[in-house]
């Protein structure tokens, strides 16, 4: 079921929300707790119910070995053993299901084996529920988490605004929510925020995401047939792109906090105008954070961090930025992405190293270096977007020969760049360069946890703040509306496959 | 918080509302009974954009007797409205850019809502090819119909009004269609017709006929060559003359008369075959509707008829390349012929007039007769090659580019 479905909007939402608040108010609250994990299985199950005993095991499976490394207070020598056994089952699930092929395909074709090649169906989700359980086992080993019930745990695993495609959560910040009694009340201000949170999300992906797309889509798809893209189709493609999988992810995100929210459930914040960004260090403390949050905790640090040699600690960055692009797809131009991704950040650091070593005596204006900074920053993004969503390394490689301009500069193909286009994206670019996020929209109203510092604070401008009044009732309402109203075919999340 | 939701759901019911009254009143698909005001909402202009969906609420509405099907040619050239047609009403339910699937799914919608007594299928070589078989994404939403032609879920005509209430597409349609009342853009009459009037404009504005043409043929040229070479070519032919045999079955299972028509193309068009390569093929493939139409188990309601060989007509001469002045009697350009010709054809297969206009225009298919029939084409053909040596040249210039002749 998606979130922009007439399904979920009209019969699975209220139905659960119905159900939740009645419990609640008949001071159930466990007896919620199980009724709203439930109702996530069912949300799951709504795409394939096959996939649902595969959930269940996993849940079952993580609970009953984080429940025996809580047990003692402190650590025992198997206790290493047992996480282990927990980290490598969750990565053998993850392993089968999602790189099985992938493996066998490229040990034939590097190898010359006839390996099989299975044809999986990819379960939706596996990476969020198993990245998440994986840091709840870790957790748990360094006898970080209290112990929670069954009930809770599943709900944790399950709970359907996040299910699918995160936010990435972390146990410590979401579970203790689940025993607080306010949640089961049913709250005006929650369902205020929950749903104007709700409206822009849908707003972003059904308007914005799903709009540029038809610009993105035959650009790639050209390429992958093999045909040369002028300079202006080809930056075209990309930066329609760049901005799909913007307003994609971040509406989906944007979504799953709004419904969190009319649970009670205040979810971290994933996104924080990433294009904004004046390096790539800044930008992966904007983008998809709770998935930053994760590889820095529980990959980048226990390989040792930046507390080594610049050497060790540049090939920590690229191992992690490798897993982290290989966990978004099974795929060579992930692969790339992250590793492309990763030489930036090494770059980046060398650059700030020799800046202040070196280069600190020459100033450049603070306005003047934030915007090349800005847009350097932006250009490598978009570059490394293509290698993202390129079907084939043929096909990235084919529009970034068009954005280099080797088919030619000053054509112009109508079939692929017009002036509609165009509009679309100056639009888009004055959106996410100006506009606040829903941290800041909402910031009076604990919108977010903060994933990093600082985050849930006031808008540049003070029209941008959100109030209960006529004006934003307004706002809102046209933002729902204009989302509804556009939901006449259902697009899936770009998120959803990975 | 309470008075801000409540002034939420005020503000969506109030938008919702807003919505919905736009779209009955401008009624960009013609779906609704309301005054047509001119300038405002006289024309219903929601068809230029949203064709599938605007002729599936059309058949709804009118249930026709006599449904005519097609592509683009029939679209804008054959008039329901023509005399020949007994049973009424008659609806043009082609659909530019169709192929042999997309117009039996709207034959069966057809079927399904008003039980029609006689269909118009018209046809060219270019609706089976590979391209124009795949699904229409509007037909999962325009039609009430599933695959199979049964209207099997109720749920499918609420959503469908749904959408033409509420939907951002039919806000959209609505906007273009009051903004666009006096603009010259395609106007779609009620019967279902594709007024020609702002086709010749265009074709006008765009350098004439003759360049219209050479425009049309360059565009069939890369298009049949690149369909005939694709290792997808047969498969889809073939599975084209199943849907097409399965049709005329269902007509004669359901008693209606069947009229099949292979188009009137200019004799420039026919040569652009015999140019490709592509002749032997062309003549195949009137041998399979011919097979098709003789299987019926009907054949005293099922008739092939084929306008597409050489005649007065088909032969009218064109003006000039880049001549905007002179207008042609019978044709837009040599793929697309006027509705005079259109009312010529249905004249001929009705009997009446016949012959009056056109010497030599037309005939009716039958198994017996079909070998001699095409040797006549064939040789009327060759005629109008040795008497047309500049179209000749210019059409072999046009192959060559394409790697023929």
């Amino acid at each position: 079921m998606l979130f922009n479905s007439y399904e979920f909007l009209f019969a699975f939402l209220p139905a659960a929300l119905f159900c939740f608040f009645l419990l609640g108010r008949l001071e159930k609250p466990l007896a919620a707790v199980g009724f709203l994990s439930v109702a996530s299985l069912a949300f799951y199950a709504w795409w394939n119910p096959l996939y649902l005993p595969l959930l269940l095991g996993s849940i079952v499976f993580n609970y009953a070995v984080g429940r025996h490394l809580c047990k003692n207070p402190q650590q025992l020598a198997s206790d290493k053993a047992v996480l282990w056994l927990g980290i490598v089952g969750n990565l053998l699930l993850l392993g089968y299901f999602k790189y099985a092929g992938f493996f066998a395909i490229s040990a034939n074709s590097l190898f010359g084996t006839h390996l099989p090649i299975a044809q999986i169906v990819l379960p939706l989700g596996i990476s969020f529920f198993t990245f998440t359980q994986i840091a709840y086992l870790v957790d748990a080993y360094r006898k970080e988490v209290r112990e929670y019930s069954f009930v809770h745990y599943a709900l944790f695993v399950t709970f359907f605004p996040h299910l699918i495609a995160g936010p990435v959560l972390h146990h410590a910040e979401i579970m203790p929510q689940f025993g607080q009694p306010g949640t089961f009340r049913l709250n005006a201000e929650n369902f205020a925020i929950g749903l104007s949170i709700f409206a822009i999300g849908l707003f972003k992906k059904v308007v914005l995401a799903d709009g540029i797309a038809e610009f993105a889509t035959p650009v790639f798809a050209a390429a992958q047939q093999g045909q040369p893209l002028t300079f202006l189709a080809a930056w075209g493609g990309a930066l329609s792109y760049t901005f799909q999988l913007y307003f994609d992810f971040s509406g989906y995100s944007d979504m799953a906090i709004g419904l969190a929210r009319l649970f009670g459930i205040v979810f971290p914040a994933n996104f924080n105008s990433p294009y904004q960004a004046t390096s790539i260090i800044d930008f992966w403390r904007r983008w998809h954070m709770t998935l930053s949050r994760f590889l820095r905790d529980y990959l980048y640090i226990p390989l040792g961090g930046s507390r080594c040699s610049p050497i060790r600690c540049h090939a920590n960055l690229m191992a992690t930025m490798l897993l982290g692009g290989l966990w978004h797809g099974a795929g060579w131009t992930f692969v790339l992405w992250g590793g492309l991704h990763g030489l930036y950040l090494v770059i980046n650091h060398f650059w700030r190293a020799l800046r202040e070593r070196h280069l600190a005596a020459i100033r450049v204006p603070d306005m003047l270096g934030r915007w090349l900074g800005r847009l350097l920053t932006f250009l490598a993004v978009v570059v490394a977007w293509v290698f993202f969503r390129a079907e084939s390394m043929d096909a990235a490689l084919a529009i970034l020969r068009g954005m280099a301009g080797l088919n030619g500069v000053t054509k112009v193909d109508p079939n692929y760049f017009g002036i509609l286009e165009l509009k679309w994206l100056l639009s888009l670019f004055i959106i996410v360069w100006s506009l606040p996020n829903i941290q800041h929209i909402f910031y009076r109203y604990r919108p977010a946890l903060e994933t990093y510092p600082g985050e849930v604070s006031p808008p540049r401008q003070r029209w941008q703040i959100w109030q209960p009044d006529m004006k934003w009732a307004l706002v809102t309402a046209s933002l729902l509306m204009l989302a509804l109203i556009n939901i006449t075919h259902l697009s899936e999340f770009l998120y959803y496959q990975f | 918080m309470k008075t801000y939701l409540i002034r939420l759901l005020i503000s969506v019911i109030g938008i919702l509302s807003a919505i919905a009254g736009i779209n009955i009143f401008i009624n960009p698909y013609g779906y609704f009974d309301v005054p047509r005001i001119a300038g405002v909402n006289k024309l219903t202009l929601g068809f230029n954009h949203h064709l599938p969906l605007a002729k599936a609420l059309a058949i709804s509405h009118i249930r026709p007797a006599t449904v005519i099907v097609g592509n683009s040619r029939a679209e804008a050239g054959y008039d329901p409205d023509h005399s020949s047609f007994n049973e009424r009403p008659a609806y043009n339910l082609a659909l530019g850019g169709a192929g042999i699937g997309q117009m039996r799914r709207y034959l069966l919608e057809a079927i399904a809502i008003g039980k029609p007594r006689h269909v118009l299928l018209t046809l060219d070589y270019t609706m089976f090819d590979a391209s124009v078989l795949k699904p229409v994404k509007q037909e999962d939403i325009a039609l009430l119909t599933d695959e199979s032609g049964k209207i099997s879920d109720a749920s499918r005509k609420w959503r469908r009004l749904a959408i033409i209430l509420f939907s951002g597409t039919t806000l959209a349609d609505s906007w273009w269609s009051l903004t666009h009342q006096k603009k010259p853009v395609a106007i779609y009459l009620p019967s279902g017709l594709r007024d020609e009037a702002s086709d010749m404009d265009q074709v006008m504005r765009e350098g004439g006929h003759r360049s219209a043409s050479l425009r049309v043929e360059a565009t069939f040229l890369a298009a049949t060559l690149r369909n005939v070479a694709s290792p997808e070519y047969r498969r889809s032919y073939e599975e084209a003359l199943a849907q097409l045999r399965a049709l005329a079955a269902l007509m004669a299972e359901q008693d209606i008369k069947l009229t099949l028509v292979i188009n009137p193309i200019h004799a420039r068009h026919n040569y652009l075959y015999d140019a490709a390569g592509l002749w032997p093929a062309y003549e195949a493939w009137k041998r399979d509707l011919m097979t098709i139409a003789a299987a019926s188990p009907r054949p005293d309601r099922a008739a092939l008829w084929d306008f597409s060989g050489v005649s007065a007509c088909t032969a009218e001469p064109m003006p000039a390349n880049g001549d905007t002045t002179a207008r042609m009697r019978w044709y837009r350009e040599t793929s697309h012929f006027r509705v005079a010709l259109g009312n010529e054809v249905l004249d001929r297969i009705s009997g009446s007039r016949e012959g009056r206009n056109c010497a030599g225009f037309g005939m009716r298919l039958e198994s017996a007769t079909l070998t001699a029939d095409l040797a006549r084409q064939r040789k009327a053909l060759d005629r109008w090659i040795g008497e047309n040596p500049e179209y000749v040249a210019e059409i072999d210039a046009m192959a060559r580019t394409y790697g023929r002749r």
